[in-house]
């Protein structure tokens, strides 16, 4: 596998970290609003993707559905409606249809865990990176003079970033608009610091939201963590030259939705699932791509992954394989696993070395080596 | 202590030996207490943990004609020890169960280069079977706690050894020190503080008291290593109930603290751990760095970094079960760990203990919502 430059490889961490990011800072806006000091607020809710119903009056997308980034109840007469962009395209131009999205929600929205499934009162949020921030807020004040309509009357501009203090801290504060509760109102106007180790302790598996993540994070996730476990009941194929594992995407996506997604938060007919079957699919189809999965042609698995081990940073290696075109995979992929690959488990008789446990040469083959050797020159 | 260098002599005890590990199970401890054993052999045991019975935890090795199965606690291992030129030899132990779920206690009594060859032969029967490893606060608990449930004997010290961290002209390096006292366990304790040292194992002879008058020669002289190995001269018996039953407990306790933290064994609900430090460690950008490069070497595993700086976060897994876990280093004196679809006590012990001995020891708890 080629090595990434290193300014490759930051964007590939940076890519990864930016996602986990943005499910944090929406983690930690939401408990900013359903949490008190202490305990969950009395009916508060809170759902990712949340399938909500635009009114009849609303000025872009009359009786539709709209599904905002964040939508949290902090009681039975108020809430927030939040659209997160960590982002946004460097073309500024293009920034008016974020303008537009956020009008949508700035409406009278049913789908609220309330009664009748609607709220007293309700705010439309924008959690801005900082580093964009005052930039929208112009472009939002412009829009604004051109067409009175063209920003909603309860809608707020929240920036937010990373502060990497000693304390890692994510941070709130508003800067255009306000909110019309005034307990959130002043604490936002001051900022809000939400301790990131508090954002883990409390959503500790929460991994994903209601967008996809990018495909090179996914990969090494399911790599190390699903893929890895079932290695144990399969046998290794010396004609393959990896251990073959059935799966099917749905099983995937429904054990990601549990362990890391959806089915985390609450559940009604309103929320949506996430991780899904489709970003699923992606994700082992670029396996296909890269010779480390085969696409079965019947049964209820749809794929056999190749599972091999690989002893490199598993995140950079499938981004340098999904940036690899796909005529070059053959050999790229057939290194470094030429050499027989040790079980993973099943029987200890199988497994290599590891520190203060020195294998026994008698009793077992030798481990693969930690150091890569370079491939053969073409 | 009577040296046995006759050959014949050796061969005669070695088969001895093998029949008392091949007695009954219940019976074997009392024959040890019966066993006078002479130099170069020592009665050596180690604490191990296994989900397992013990004949099927060593099947495999069985089915290769490693071990040979005497009772289902009593075996021959077939093994070379020794460099240049090496030896085969069938070496007997036994594996014996600990009175605590899951804790078996491993026995032999040989010379040093057998016990050595047995501990990597067990080592490497992981995940079947799982070292226990003592942190030095678990070390020193557990001969604390010794020394509370053992009014009628004096504990002393007699030899220490650790690492303690030296500063040369190439940076921080470790330093292994060897030390030989006469002290009160509260006195070394406050040396290793003072020094910064890691204790790796304690020497300590029990003396027999009777009101406040003590025996001049100890009734039991006892080696423990943070690797759950226990060396003694003397008494069985007194180790058997007291050291080993300790060292037993304090590994119990803490592979059911570390058991059921996978998400399928808890329907998906998290269950982190904390490894506290005293000092707040992360506060130096350099440490953030090096447990990074720590991690990554976690042997046998598979690893991704998802960021180094300021802060640490990566996910890896233990290839020989199939456990996963994620990473966060967010503040000054704490690492979160997060494990994930699978994680094996024994996996979670492994990687705890790795993170002890590689990048520094810590505290682990529950962290749930703080």
């Amino acid at each position: 596998m080629p090595e990434l430059p290193e300014d490759e490889q930051r964007k590939v961490r940076d890519a990864a970290e930016d996602y986990q990011s943005t499910v944090h800072a929406m983690l930690a806006f939401s408990a900013f609003v359903v949490h008190d000091a202490t305990a969950q607020r009395p009916n508060s809710h809170f759902g990712f993707g949340r399938r909500m119903t635009t009114s009849k009056a609303n000025v872009v997308a009359p009786s539709g559905t709209v599904t905002p980034d964040i939508v949290a109840q902090k009681s039975d007469s108020y809430g927030v409606v939040a659209e997160v962009k960590r982002s946004l395209p460097s073309d500024r131009t293009k920034w008016a249809a974020h303008v537009e999205q956020i009008r949508k929600y700035d409406d009278d929205l049913t789908g609220w865990w309330t009664s009748d499934a609607r709220i007293a009162t309700s705010d439309t949020t924008l959690l801005l990176h900082q580093t964009r921030s005052r930039a929208f807020i112009k472009v939002l004040d412009d829009e604004r003079k051109k067409n009175a309509e063209a920003v909603g009357p309860y809608t707020s501009v929240v920036e937010f970033n990373r502060s990497d203090e000693r304390q890692v801290n994510y941070f709130f504060r508003l800067e255009w608009g306000d909110v019309r509760d005034a307990d959130l109102s002043g604490r936002l106007r001051e900022g809000v610091a939400v301790p990131i180790d508090k954002v883990i302790r409390t959503f500790a598996n929460v991994k994903f939201y209601d967008a996809d993540p990018p495909l090179h994070s996914l990969l090494a996730l399911l790599w190390i963590d699903y893929f890895g476990p079932l290695v144990a009941a399969v046998a290794y194929d010396e004609n393959l030259k990896a251990f073959p594992i059935d799966v099917s995407s749905a099983a995937i996506a429904d054990e990601l939705q549990r362990a890391y997604g959806s089915q985390l938060l609450e559940k009604d007919d309103r929320s949506v699932a996430f991780p899904n079957a489709k970003v699923v699919r992606k994700a082992l189809d670029a396996l296909v791509t890269m010779k480390l999965a085969m696409a079965l042609p019947r049964g209820t698995s749809e794929y056999r992954v190749l599972y091999r081990q690989f002893n490199d940073d598993i995140l950079l290696r499938f981004a340098s394989m999904l940036k690899t075109p796909a005529e070059k995979v053959i050999e790229q992929a057939a290194f470094p696993f030429d050499e027989r690959q040790v079980a993973v488990t099943g029987s200890a008789a199988e497994s290599p070395r590891r520190k203060g446990h020195t294998p026994d040469p008698e009793t077992k083959p030798a481990a693969p080596s930690k150091s890569r050797k370079k491939p053969p020159r073409k | 202590m009577t040296r046995l260098t006759d050959a014949r002599e050796r061969r005669k005890f070695e088969v001895f030996v093998e029949e008392i590990l091949a007695s009954a199970a219940d019976d074997v401890p009392g024959h040890l207490a019966q066993l006078s054993v002479p130099d170069p052999f020592r009665l050596r045991m180690k604490v191990l943990y296994s989900r397992d019975t013990i004949s099927a935890a060593l099947a495999q090795q069985q089915k290769l004609g490693n071990v040979h199965e005497r009772n289902p606690h009593a075996f021959r291992l077939n093994v070379s020890v020794g460099r240049a030129p090496s030896r085969k030899v069938r070496l007997p132990f036994a594996i014996l169960d600990a009175g605590r779920p899951n804790m078996f206690v491993a026995i032999a009594v040989c010379a040093r280069e057998e016990w050595q060859a047995l501990v990597r032969f067990l080592d490497a029967r992981y995940p079947q079977l799982v070292p226990v490893y003592l942190s030095q606060r678990e070390l020193i608990g557990s001969i604390k706690t010794l020394r509370h449930s053992t009014p009628d004997l004096d504990l002393r010290v007699r030899e220490m050894s650790a690492t303690e961290k030296i500063e040369t002209e190439t940076g921080k390096r470790k330093r292994s020190v060897r030390e030989w006292t006469d002290e009160d366990l509260d006195n070394l304790l406050v040396h290793v503080e003072d020094r910064r040292q890691i204790i790796n194992s304690l020497r300590f002879d029990f003396h027999r008291r009777i009101n406040d008058k003590v025996d001049v020669i100890p009734t039991l002289s006892c080696k423990v290593t943070r690797k759950a190995i226990v060396e003694i001269s003397g008494k069985f018996a007194v180790a058997w109930d007291t050291v080993i039953a300790d060292v037993v407990a304090a590994g119990a306790e803490k592979l059911k603290f570390f058991s059921q933290r996978g998400l399928r064994d808890r329907n998906y609900s998290a269950s982190p751990l904390a490894i506290h430090f005293k000092k707040q460690v992360f506060d130096d950008l350099a440490e953030v760095r090096r447990f990074v490069d720590v991690m990554r070497k976690y042997p046998h595993s598979a690893y991704a970094v998802e960021h180094g700086n300021p802060y640490a976060h990566l996910q890896l897994s233990d290839r020989y079960d199939g456990s996963s876990f994620e990473l966060w280093a967010v503040t000054s004196d704490e690492i979160l760990v997060l494990p994930r679809l699978r994680a094996t006590e024994g996996a979670v012990e492994r990687l705890i203990h790795y993170i002890y001995d590689e990048f520094r020891e810590g505290e682990v708890t529950d962290a749930g919502a703080a």
